[in-house]
Formats: C-alpha cells, structure tokens, sequence
C-alpha cells in the first residue's frame, strides 16, 4: 500500500494563490465551525467523503456530516471531506496541476486510502468521473493499481449501481453506518498486513452490504435483444445477492453532535436532526420511501438531547426535524413541546419539511414555524384521487383543501404544491385535475387574503429500481410537454404559479436510473463532452445524452420508454435493497387496478421481506395512526365511498 | 422596555476566512453571538434578528485587523466578558481585538467612518517588488486627477480617484511598518519565501464610496498588482475635525493587551503587532 496516505501534504499554499481568481472562494478554504482536523497516522484507514456536487449543496448532506463524526471518532479512522470543485475551479486546478482536494486539510485526493461518494441522485455520475480525473485517479477501476485509492460509492442512486459499476470499487447498499465502520476495520486489517488491492476487494465482498462489482459480469442474453441485462458473481467470494444494510436502533447512532456550520451560505443552513428513518405510507413511486423500510423512530428524548446539543455547538437559529414525513413521528408533540421550552426563549425556529397534507399537520407547523412568508409545502402528486390511488398516495381532496384553509387560516399567504406528469395510467383527465386542485386552494386562501397564491411545481416522472413502478415505460419528453402544455393553459389564471422541471433532465436521469453496465460509457461519453454539474440547468444539455446514448448502441426507446415484462432480468436483480420482486410486481398490478394498500406500520405486515428476512421491525412509539388525515389511516374519501 | 447596551467591538479577520464575503460575516457574527449566549437585542417581527450593525464591507480576499461591529444588547454586559465570551467561540481567523460600551447608541459606523488605511504587498507580473515603484506613487500624488474604471450594479463607470488618496508612500519592510507587514504575512501561506523589502501604505477615503488599494494601483502606469491587502485601520473624525479611531483605545486598553483572541492561522506574535502596529497607525 502507498505511503503517500500517511502523512500531510496539504496544498493550501498552492490552492490560496488561485483563489483570488474564481467565484465564491469561501467554497474551497474549510474552516467550518467545528471542523475536524484529526492528524493521520499511518495505521490509519483515510477516508475522503466526496459529494459530487457544489459545496453549498452537499455541505448540509447530513450522511457526510453523520460519517465524518462516526469516522473521525474512530481510533483506527481518519475522515476529511470534498465536494466538486466548480467549472472556473475545475479550470484553473488543472491549469495549475491542483489535485482535487479536501477542504478539512487541503490534502489530495490520492493522499486518501478511499474515496466515499455519496450519490442522493444519478445526474451526479458524470461528476464523478470530474472528481476522479481531478484527483489523478483512473476512472475504470480495472486501471486502478497498487497504491490508487479504493473507490466506493453509497447513497439512494446507487441502489442501481450497474451504471458505475466499472467506475467504482465498492458499493455500499442501505444504511452507511454500519457497512463504513465494517469497511475501515477490515480495511485497516489488511493494510497493516500490507496486502494487495485484489485481496482487499475480495475481503470487502464479505462485508455485509458491499458489492464489489469487479467480481461480477453481465450474464448473456439476460436483456432484450442478447443483451447482458442482469449480473452474476465471477468467483465464488462474490454473494450472489447483496443484501441491504439497515441500522435498527438509531438511538445508537446518536450523530450529528457537533455540526459543521458553514462560513458561507450554504442551502439547509440550519441544525438538522433527523427523527425517523424509513417510511411505509406505501407510495408506488417512491424510492426513498421503499428502500428505506422498515420505520425506525428515534426516541423522543434522544431528540430533545441532540436538539440541545446541536443548538448548543453551532448557534443555529433554527432546527429543522427530518424524515420523510415528520408529522409521522409519533413523537412530534412531545418533541416541539421540549423544543419550544428548551430554547424558545432564544427565538429559536422549528421546521418540519415534508409535510402530510391534512390539516392537522398545518396546525402543527403553525405552532413552530416562525417565518411564514416562505409559504407551507404540500405534495398531493396527482391530480385526482384514482390517480393517487393508483400510486398510492393517499390524500384525498378534501385533506387538501383543509390544509389549504388551515394554511391560509393561520397567516401563510403562499403554498407550493407538488405534483408529477408521466404516471402510469395517467390520463388528459388526471392532468387537467392539478389545475383545478390548485384553482380551488387560490380560493380557499383568497377568502382570507387579497394576494394568496399558489405555486403549483410539476415534474416528469422516472421509475427507480426497487419500487413497483421499476416496469413501468417512461413518458417519453414530447409526451410530457404535451401534457405540460395543456397544464400550462389550464392555469393561466391569476393566482397560480406553474413551475416545472425540464422534460429532458427527466429523459436523461430516465436513461441512468433503470440502467445496466453499458450506461457507463453513455456517462463517460457526456463526461468526456463536458457534462459535468448536470442538475444545474447551465450545464445541462439532453443531446449529449441522447447523442453518447446512440454512439453506446443504446436506444431509450427500449431501455426507458418500453413498459418491461415480468419475467424480464432487470440490472439490479442481484441487490436486495427494497421489498421482494414478487411484492412489487403484486403491488404493480394492484396500481393498475387502483387498488390502495394501507401503512403496514399500523396495519398488519404484507410480508414485503424487509422485515421479514432480515429479522427486523417497526420502532414506533405508538401502534396507532396519528390523528387526521385520511392518508394510510383507510379513510376514503366522500366522493368515493 | 429598558434601555439597549450598545457595544462596539473592532476585529480582525485574518488566515483563510479572508476569503469569506461580507454577507457571509454578518451571518457569521450573528451565530457566534448566539452561540457566546450573549443577552441579544432583537428586532421585532415575524422574523427577530439581533440588532447588530457593521461598519464598511471589507472586500473579499482582503484581511484585516480594523473591522467594527456595534451589537445591541439587552442586558448590560462588561465589554472584556463580551470579548471573552465571542473568543470561545469565533470561527479560526477572527478575532475580538478591543470592546467598548458605547454612549446611548452611537453614530452608524458606516456613516462616520470616513477613511481606511490598508498595508498592500505590491508584486509585479514576475512576483517582484515592481521597479522604480515608489517614483509612480509619488508621481500619482503629484497629479491633479486619476481618472479609474468602476464597476457599479454591472456597470462601467469612470470616476477620479485622487481626491479618494489622502496619503500613500512605499514604506521599506523593515521601518515603522514592519509589524503590520509581518500581519499581513501571517494573514496568508501564499506568500514567497523571500518578501519584497517594500510595500504600500496608504490612506484611502471611505466616504462618498470606499475607495480600493487595488483601484490606486490600477491608474499606476506600470499596474502592478497586489498580492495581499491587509486593512489595518478605519477612522472617524473628532469633534476638531481630525482623524481618531472610532473605538477610544485608551480607554479599551484592557481587553485590547491581545489576550482575547481566537485560535487563528497566524502566529500569536504576528497578530499582536498587529494590533500595535494598527493603534500606531491610526
Ligand atoms: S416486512 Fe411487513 S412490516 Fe416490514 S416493511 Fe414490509 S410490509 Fe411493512
């Protein structure tokens, strides 16, 4: 193993002498309160945890800033962080030979003995090959040699990770937790024993939750067409299955303690505390929320503890409770009341993203939410309820319009409302309906102010892997606009504000998402036109995609507009990150049925296999539905019933 | 409702954080006195902040050892416990160097801070000391105006100079202005090894806009360029009309012995001389 990751070499000298030159300069220095510069030492396994997007984007990420405490506080582990450098960076660190770099203590990128990216969604690949490159690191790990970095990925996106499989080393499916402490142990292991980049490979195929795609190879004909669809292991070191890693108790993991607070704006500025993970409301087309079962509540205490904590090392002036429904978290009262009497005296804020729609979250949300002129969000999705059925988002229109009158009632004059195109089952009829759901909340909200409005953000649908809707052909762009348009002539009425996302970005992430290992040369080829920083808009072009696609020999006809059949290999057969297949394609056909399935946290177990197969449950602190709300609580609406 | 306190606190801000805006300072500020538990003024409204107001924007990329900041609070609090309370607590690179309380509210500092003194490392293309230096500067002085293009909301402006230049003069590295050069030197890694033996000092007016040692340098014929800028006063004018530093630093001169600082980059020693050398300046 290399020396080089031993000692110190930062490149502050080199890189302070360039950034007079570029935008934003506060982005590369570091300095962040509570900063952590621990000093390697060579029985150490370094860590750099890249985010491979701007730093005011990734800074917040609160899976870095969990790991890099969890590392850190490890006697065997070393953690620093860098996040993309932007292109008038990019530009001059290569004018001037600066190696990517991180910004804890401005060591390069090959100093480090891996390289963990995060990847919260896949329009971030092509930034991985910039950072690599940046870094001096061979993009394909077959270049990779003695001495190179390990390269490992983790996050929602690569829970598909056949479309960088050759980039990467390593991938980590589920929770990082757990899996990076396993990693650095046995890492640190073999490092100490001085052993080859192969064995250590193979010993990482044997950490729980690892996937170590060089050990794998496309099987024939297991696609459409001859094509090498689905993988199978190599060697008989490689499981032929890689099951997720999920942290039971999150009371164990009791991070972040000290936050890092940013010395420039950054988004998120604000203490995050997560109070749950997972969730099982059951939407068909949400991947978060099927790869993160089962529901783990963190005691309320614990919370009130890191709130207090968090407060205390950073100075925020507000908080912001996360998961994937906070009014979900069965101990929402209980936590605002401690807040509110912990710290309320020092004007402190609480905010409670993804919000349910009914009225009684709002009711919430207008005890602790200071600043209302931001306006609440809402995200009903669909347009009607048979719509919403069939994805199982159940909000009916009635919980809608009570959350608007309660919104408006309580002093917000805005709301933003989310909603998705391109459903499957979709209809002109279901798109028409946005418009007139968002038609009738400007009424509710002009009976208590003059200027109420309501921005209404739609975007185009992309199935993800592990949700039942992984089968599903994507609307392709024309078919998208087209329905926009129709919106875009339905809400041309004072009042609504019609935002939407580009129909190509969705194209392009749809041609990523679903994916297998002949996707890496699409993102080498978009890489190598320079399409990095491909959310920003900027930068963002759908013919480099579309273009690199052709010259791969794929078609997104048939790779993301093409319905798949049941018995079909899908690329990401061999990962075990969310509810079985059979479960998900019982559940596709119940979608097209508009059939709704209740949260199986109140209910009881479908035998999704999350549970079941791992040997893990719920951890909720209440075995009964929050008040009001029809969504999961079985309630159907009056309309229907 | 009782009376506000207002303190008046001079900082310096010097290492990397140079490279931090003045927006971003503000904020910064805003949490480290949230952070100290100090008993916070606030402004009403459905979004109550500190009352806190700051003295003329310091441009990014610049240091300095002469910033100002007038904080409102709610409770009388003894400046020196004020300053102890912020040091624990202030991001690398800041420092409190002096607090004082203020007589009722106090003149806005942007109003009355009518000029700045900087130190400047002058280097030309190659990273030298530029040759016959001095001779340009001195011959500057010596014109009736110095016309120079600003940017102002995205557009080119000429304006003059010259009244803006109330002294400027190369000062040899080793003279009376060593101690600020060698906070300068601290301020920044990026410098060579062997520093020039010159650089510029001079007296910039902050009123009607905050004139820049890099604009001075622009209208010298052989534009050279700076390699640090390091601001190492702001002043005010007494009630004779001369020029004083807006904090009374006799009075201060307790809890401005240097004592009170935060772990920053530089050494310790560079730091305090330059705070000697600052009060000297001004
Ligand atoms: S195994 Fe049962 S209880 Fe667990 S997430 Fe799946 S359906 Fe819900």
């Amino acid at each position: 193993m290399t020396t080089s990751a031993h000692t110190s070499q930062s490149l502050w000298h080199r890189i302070e002498g360039v950034l007079p030159e570029v935008s934003k300069p506060a982005r590369y220095i570091g300095s962040e309160g509570n900063i952590i510069r621990k000093e390697p030492s060579p029985e150490m396994v370094r860590w750099l945890l890249v985010f491979p997007d701007t730093y005011e984007i990734g800074l917040p990420n609160l899976g870095i800033q969990i790991l890099y405490e969890l590392l850190n506080d490890r006697a065997d582990a070393q953690a620093e962080r860098a996040y993309a450098p932007w292109t008038d960076m990019a530009t001059v660190m290569r004018r001037e030979g600066i190696p990517l770099f991180s910004v804890d203590r401005h060591d390069p990128a090959r100093a480090f003995d891996v390289l963990g990216f995060t990847f919260p969604s896949e329009l971030l690949y092509t930034n991985l090959l910039e950072c690599l490159d940046l870094g001096g690191v061979p993009l394909r790990a077959s270049d990779r040699v003695e001495g190179d970095p390990l390269v490992i990925a983790g996050g929602h996106a690569v829970t598909n990770p056949e479309p960088i499989a050759p980039f990467v080393d390593a991938v980590v499916i589920g929770d990082g937790e757990d899996a990076v402490a396993d990693i650095t142990a046995v890492l640190g292991d073999l490092k100490a024993a001085g052993a080859s980049r192969e064995a250590r490979l193979t010993a990482l195929a044997a950490v729980d939750g690892v996937y170590v795609p060089s050990l794998y190879a496309p099987v024939p004909d297991s696609g459409l067409e001859g094509e090498g669809c689905s993988v199978a292991p190599k060697t008989a070191a490689a499981p032929d299955r890689i099951d997720k890693r999920t942290v039971a108790d999150l009371d164990a993991m009791p991070y972040p303690r000290r936050p890092l607070v940013p010395i420039t704006e950054v988004v998120h500025d604000r203490l995050n505390v997560e109070v749950f993970r997972g969730c099982t409301r059951g939407c068909r087309f949400c991947q978060a929320g099927m790869i993160t079962r089962p529901v783990r509540e963190r005691d309320p205490a614990a919370v009130r503890r890191t709130v207090a904590a968090g407060l205390a090392a950073s100075g925020y002036e507000d908080v912001s409770l996360l998961s994937l429904s906070s009014a979900d978290y069965s101990g929402i009262d209980t936590v605002l009341e401690d807040i509110m009497s912990d710290h309320g005296e020092d004007r402190i804020a609480v905010s409670l993203p993804s919000l349910r729609v009914d009225a009684f979250t709002v009711d919430i949300a207008a005890q602790v939410q200071r600043v209302k002129s931001t306006g609440l969000t809402f995200a009903p999705e669909a347009g009607t309820w048979r719509l919403r059925s069939v994805i199982n988002k159940l909000v009916t229109d009635d919980d809608l319009f009570a959350a608007a009158e309660a919104a408006y009632a309580s002093g917000w004059k805005r709301m933003k409302l989310y909603f998705m195109i391109g459903l499957p089952t979709e209809t002109d009829e279901d798109v028409l309906a946005i418009a007139a759901l968002a038609t009738r909340c400007v009424e509710i909200g002009r009976r208590h102010h003059k200027g109420a409005s309501v921005t209404v953000s739609v975007g185009g649908f992309v199935p993800k892997a592990h949700t039942p809707f992984q089968w599903f052909g994507q609307d392709p762009p024309h078919e998208l606009d087209r329905k926009l348009a129709l919106l875009k002539a339905a809400t041309r009425r004072s009042g609504i504000k019609l935002r939407w996302h580009d129909s190509a970005a969705s194209t392009a992430e749809g041609i990523v998402s679903r994916g297998d290992r002949r996707v890496a040369d699409v993102i080498e080829a978009v890489w190598r036109g320079g399409g990095v920083f491909q959310e920003w808009r900027e930068h963002f072009r759908l013919d480099r995609w579309l273009d690199a696609a052709q010259a791969c020999g794929l078609d997104p006809e048939t790779n993301v507009h093409r319905e798949r059949g049941r018995d079909e290999g899908l690329p990401w057969d061999h990962i075990a990150a969310g509810p079985r297949r059979e479960f998900l394609w019982d559940e596709w056909e119940d979608a097209h049925a508009a059939r709704e399935l209740e949260d199986c946290r109140w209910t009881p177990c479908y035998d999704c296999g999350i549970c079941t197969d791992y040997g893990l449950e719920h951890r909720v602190g209440s075995l009964t539905p929050p008040a009001g709300g029809s969504q999961g609580t079985g309630r159907v609406p009056a309309e229907v019933a | 409702m009782t009376e506000n306190t207002t303190i008046r606190l001079r900082y310096e801000k010097t290492g990397r954080i140079r490279f931090v805006s003045h927006l971003d300072d503000v904020r910064l500020w805003e949490r480290a006195m949230r952070r100290a538990r100090l008993p916070l003024a606030f402004s009403q409204g459905f979004s109550p902040r500190p009352l806190m107001r700051f003295g003329p924007a310091l441009p990014t990329t610049f240091a300095s050892s002469a910033e100002y900041i007038d904080v409102e609070l709610a409770e009388e609090i003894i400046p020196e416990d004020l300053a102890t309370r912020l040091a624990a607590v202030l991001p690398e690179g800041y420092g409190v160097l002096c607090a004082e309380a203020l007589p009722g509210k106090g003149e806005s500092l942007q109003a009355a801070i009518v000029a700045a003194e900087y130190a400047v490392l002058v280097e030309d293309v190659s990273g030298r000391f530029p040759s016959g230096f001095e001779a340009e500067v001195v011959h500057a002085l010596e014109a009736d105006a110095l016309p120079v293009t600003i940017r102002r909301k995205g557009e080119e402006k000429v304006v003059d100079l010259r009244p803006a230049v109330l002294d400027a003069r190369v000062v040899p590295a080793d003279g009376a202005g060593a101690d600020v050069l060698a906070a300068a030197r601290a301020a920044t890694t990026a410098l060579p090894r062997d520093l020039p033996d010159h650089w510029l000092w001079c007296r910039l007016a902050s009123q009607p806009r905050s004139a820049r040692p890099t604009e001075f340098l622009s209208v010298l014929p052989s534009r050279p360029r700076a390699r640090l800028v390091h601001r190492s006063a702001q002043l005010v004018r007494d009630e004779t009309g001369s020029f004083a530093e807006p904090i009374d630093l006799s009075l201060s001169q307790e809890s401005c012995d240097g004592q009170i600082r935060t772990q920053t980059q530089g050494s310790e020693e560079a730091r305090q001389h330059a705070h000697a050398a600052a009060s000297e300046a001004g």
